[in-house]
C-alpha cells in the first residue's frame, strides 16, 4: 500500500503525518521543536515509524512551515509549500465548504477566505508575535495553570474581565492588576481568551469577510477558551477539526500527493532510516562581496547536500 | 577630471539618466554608488536617525560610501516638486539637512532646490548649476542631451523594461533583472506598487522582482505607466505627496478592466506616514474590483522567512484563482 507523508516545522512544535493512498490520515505525531529542528525532524521520524501501518511505503512527502526548507533536505522531500497554502488545502479537504480558516500557532496566526474551494484572501500577523500561541504559555506558566487546562478553566468564568490585548506587554501587566484587584484565576484567564480573539479579529480578521462553516485549527485550537471566545465574538459556531494541531502537515501530504499522481516520478524520500543519519548545520559568512550574506551548508554523513542564505547564488549553485 | 558622486536611493531611481547626463557632459566622470548591501545598510543605520524610514537610512549608507571615493562632490539635490501640485515626502524635503547633521568629514554637497511648478524652473537651475560647477562649459548641449536620456529611458520603462536594467547604461549592472531561465514560464499578471526606491531596490525588498519572476508571474510597476496616463486618474482630492499620487494612480491604472492584473502587491516601508492613506486606499480600490492586494511592510531585517511565505502564498492563491486548481511549483 502506498501512502504519503507530510511534515510541518514550525516555531514551537514540529508535526507529521503519513496519509494512506486515499489522503487520510493513518499517523501522526505532534512534538515540540524546541529550537532544533533537524533534531525535531529526526525524533518526529523515529517516532512515526513505530505508528506507521506495516506495508505501507511512502510514495512522496511534503514539507511546510518555517522550516520547511530544511526539513526538504533532511527528509528528501518532493514537495516544499509554505504553511498558508497546505492549512488551505486540509481545511477544505475536510470541510469542502469551508469559507473562513483561522489559524493559530506558536508564534504567527493567520487568517485564510476561500470561496468555492479557492483561497480568495488570507492575512498574517506582522513581526510581532502578541496574540499567539507562545504568550498564552508563557502566560499560563506565571498563573501556575498547565496549559491544557488553560480552556477548561476560561468556560468556568463567571465575569471575564478585561485584558487589553494589542500588545502583551500591556496585556501582562493588566492581567497582574487585575490579579492584585482580586479577580478569580478563572475570570483572568477568560479575559486573557477574549483580548486574544478581539485582536485576533482586529489585527490579522481585519476588513475580512468571515462566513460560515469556520474552521479554527493550529495548536492554541486545543484551547476551548479561545474557541468560545471567537464564537461568542463572531456569532458562528466554530469547528475545530480532529487533527487540528497537524492540518499544516496533513496539507503538505495532500499536496505531495497531488503532485506525484498528477506527474507520477519515483519520490525522494529519504526512508524513515534518515531519523539515524548524521545532519550537521555550519554557517560562515561570504566575503566574496560587501554582503557578507550568512551562508548556511548542510551536511549528510559528512557530505554538503544543501547549502543557501547567500544572495547571490554563488555556492547555492555548486553543488 | 573632477569626478560628482550620485547615491543610489530616493530620487536615483526615477531621474538618474538626467542628471547622469548632464553631468557627464559637464565634463565630470559620475560616480554612482553600488547596488545597496548590508554594508551600506548598517553605514546608514548607524549614521541616522533612528526614526527614518529605511530608504532614507540607506540613502545614508550610500552617502558615506561615496564619501570615500574620493569625489569633488555629491549631489544631494532637495526635491520640492516634479510639476504638479503636490511635493516630495518631507524627509525628501529635508534631506540636505539631515545628511549634514548626522555625518560629518563630507566632500562639498550639491545642493539645489527642484521645484518644477513652472516650465522654466529646471532649465534655469541646471543653468545656475553649470555657471557654479562648471564654468565655460557648453550648457545648452548638457541641458538638451540629458532631457533626451530622461526621455529615452522613460520611453524604455512605458515598453515594460524594468528600471534596474533600464539604467545599465549608467549604472553598468543589471539592478534586479531576472536571469533568462526565470522570466520563462509568466502565466500570472501582478502589479508591484510602491515608491521606485523601494520597488527597485532588491536589497531592500529581499529580491521581490526576481522572486516573483522565478514564481511564474509578470511584473508590473508603477513607473511603467505614462505620466499623461497617470494624470487621467483624478481623485476626490490629490494626496500631498508626489511620489503617493503616482503609485495610487497607477494602482487605477492596472486595475482597469482592460489589463486588470490579477494581484497587486503593496510595497512599503515601516513608519511611511504618506503609505497609511496609500495602502489604505490601494486596498479599498483593489476590494471594489476584486482584485487580491497584500502588502509588505518592509525594515531593516535581512531574514526573509517572512516575507517569502507572504509572496509565494499570494502566488500560490492567485494561480489558484485563475486555474481552479493548485499549481505547485517545485519553489513554494
Amino acid at each position: 500500500m502506498g501512502g504519503y507523508l507530510g511534515v510541518d516545522v514550525g516555531s514551537v512544535s514540529t508535526n507529521l503525518v503519513v496519509t494512506d493512498e486515499e489522503g487520510e490520515i493513518v499517523a501522526s505525531l505532534y512534538i515540540r521543536t524546541q529550537g532544533q529542528p533537524i533534531a525535531a525532524v529526526q525524533e518526529g521520524l523515529a517516532q512515526l515509524e513505530k505508528k506507521v501501518p506495516a506495508g505501507l511505503t511512502i510514495e512522496g512527502v511534503g514539507t511546510t512551515g518555517s522550516g520547511r526548507t530544511l526539513a526538504g533536505v533532511v527528509v528528501g522531500a518532493d514537495l516544499v509549500k509554505n504553511e498558508i497554502t497546505c492549512h488551505a488545502v486540509a481545511a477544505a479537504r475536510l470541510v469542502p465548504d469551508v469559507q473562513t480558516v483561522l489559524e493559530i500557532g506558536g508564534q504567527d496566526s493567520k487568517i485564510i477566505i476561500l470561496r468555492d474551494g479557492v483561497v480568495t484572501d488570507f492575512a498574517m500577523n506582522t513581526v510581532c508575535a502578541a496574540g499567539t500561541g507562545s504568550f498564552l504559555d508563557h502566560q499560563a506558566e506565571r498563573l501556575n495553570v498547565p496549559i491544557e487546562e488553560f480552556g477548561s478553566y476560561a468556560l468556568r468564568a463567571k465575569n471575564p474581565v478585561r485584558i487589553a490585548g494589542r500588545c502583551t506587554v500591556f496585556a501582562e501587566s493588566d492581567m497582574i492588576h487585575k490579579q492584585q484587584m482580586g479577580h478569580s484565576v478563572e475570570d483572568i484567564i477568560a479575559g486573557l481568551c477574549e483580548a486574544l480573539v478581539r485582536n485576533y479579529l482586529n489585527n490579522v480578521g481585519k476588513g475580512k469577510e468571515i462566513l460560515p462553516p469556520v474552521v479554527f485549527q493550529g495548536g492554541v485550537a486545543a484551547n476551548v477558551g479561545i474557541k468560545a471566545a471567537f464564537e461568542k465574538a463572531l456569532g458562528l459556531p466554530v469547528y475545530v477539526p480532529e487533527h487540528f494541531g497537524v492540518m499544516g502537515a496533513w496539507g503538505a501530504a495532500l499536496l505531495a500527493r497531488e503532485k506525484m499522481r498528477t506527474n507520477p516520478q519515483p519520490t525522494r524520500f529519504r526512508g524513515f532510516q534518515a531519523a539515524c543519519l548524521e545532519y550537521k548545520t555550519s554557517s560562515f559568512d561570504c566575503t566574496g562581496c560587501s554582503n557578507q550574506c550568512e551562508v548556511i551548508s548542510i551536511s549528510m554523513e559528512g557530505k554538503v547536500i544543501a547549502r543557501w542564505g547567500d544572495r547571490c547564488g554563488r555556492w547555492e549553485n555548486l553543488l | 577630471m573632477k569626478r560628482v558622486g550620485i547615491p543610489r536611493s530616493l530620487f536615483f531611481f526615477t531621474y538618474l539618466p538626467f542628471w547622469y547626463t548632464f553631468w557627464a557632459e559637464l565634463g565630470y566622470e559620475v560616480v554612482v554608488s553600488p547596488l545597496t548591501n548590508k554594508g551600506i545598510l548598517d553605514k546608514g543605520v548607524e549614521e541616522a536617525s533612528t526614526d527614518l524610514c529605511v530608504p532614507v537610512k540607506v540613502f545614508h549608507g550610500h552617502v558615506a560610501y561615496l564619501a570615500g571615493q574620493q569625489v569633488d562632490a555629491i549631489f544631494l539635490p532637495r526635491m520640492v516638486n516634479a510639476g504638479s501640485q503636490a511635493t516630495f515626502c518631507p524627509k525628501f524635503l529635508a534631506l540636505p539637512e539631515m545628511v549634514k547633521c548626522s555625518m560629518t568629514d563630507l566632500p562639498p554637497l550639491v545642493e539645489v532646490r527642484v521645484d518644477l511648478t513652472s516650465p522654466w524652473s529646471l532649465r534655469s537651475l541646471c543653468h545656475k548649476i553649470q555657471q557654479e560647477w562648471a564654468p565655460g562649459k557648453d550648457f545648452g548641449a548638457a541641458y538638451r542631451r540629458a532631457v533626451l536620456a530622461q526621455e529615452a529611458f522613460q520611453a524604455a520603462l512605458t515598453r515594460g523594461e524594468l528600471v534596474g536594467s533600464a539604467l545599465k547604461p549608467y549604472t553598468g549592472d543589471e539592478g534586479d533583472k531576472p536571469k533568462a531561465e526565470e522570466a520563462l514560464k509568466s502565466e500570472l499578471d501582478i502589479a508591484v506598487l510602491g515608491y521606485p526606491y523601494t520597488v527597485h531596490d532588491a536589497f531592500l525588498n529581499g529580491g521581490l522582482l526576481r522572486k516573483l519572476r522565478r514564481l511564474g508571474a509578470r511584473v508590473h510597476t508603477a513607473d511603467m505607466v505614462p505620466i499623461r496616463e497617470l494624470r487621467r486618474y483624478r481623485m476626490h482630492k490629490d494626496l500631498f505627496w508626489h511620489y503617493s499620487n503616482m503609485v495610487f494612480k497607477a494602482g487605477k491604472f492596472w486595475l482597469q478592466p482592460e489589463r486588470r492584473v490579477d494581484g497587486i502587491i503593496h510595497v512599503s516601508t515601516f513608519a511611511c506616514g504618506p503609505d497609511a492613506m496609500v495602502g489604505k486606499m490601494l486596498e479599498l480600490e483593489a476590494k471594489a474590483r476584486g482584485v487580491p492586494l497584500i502588502a509588505l511592510t518592509l525594515d531593516e531585517q535581512t531574514g526573509q522567512a517572512g516575507l517569502d511565505t507572504r509572496i509565494e502564498a499570494f502566488v500560490d492563491m492567485l494561480a489558484r484563482r485563475k486555474t481552479g486548481a493548485y499549481n505547485i511549483s517545485v519553489h513554494g
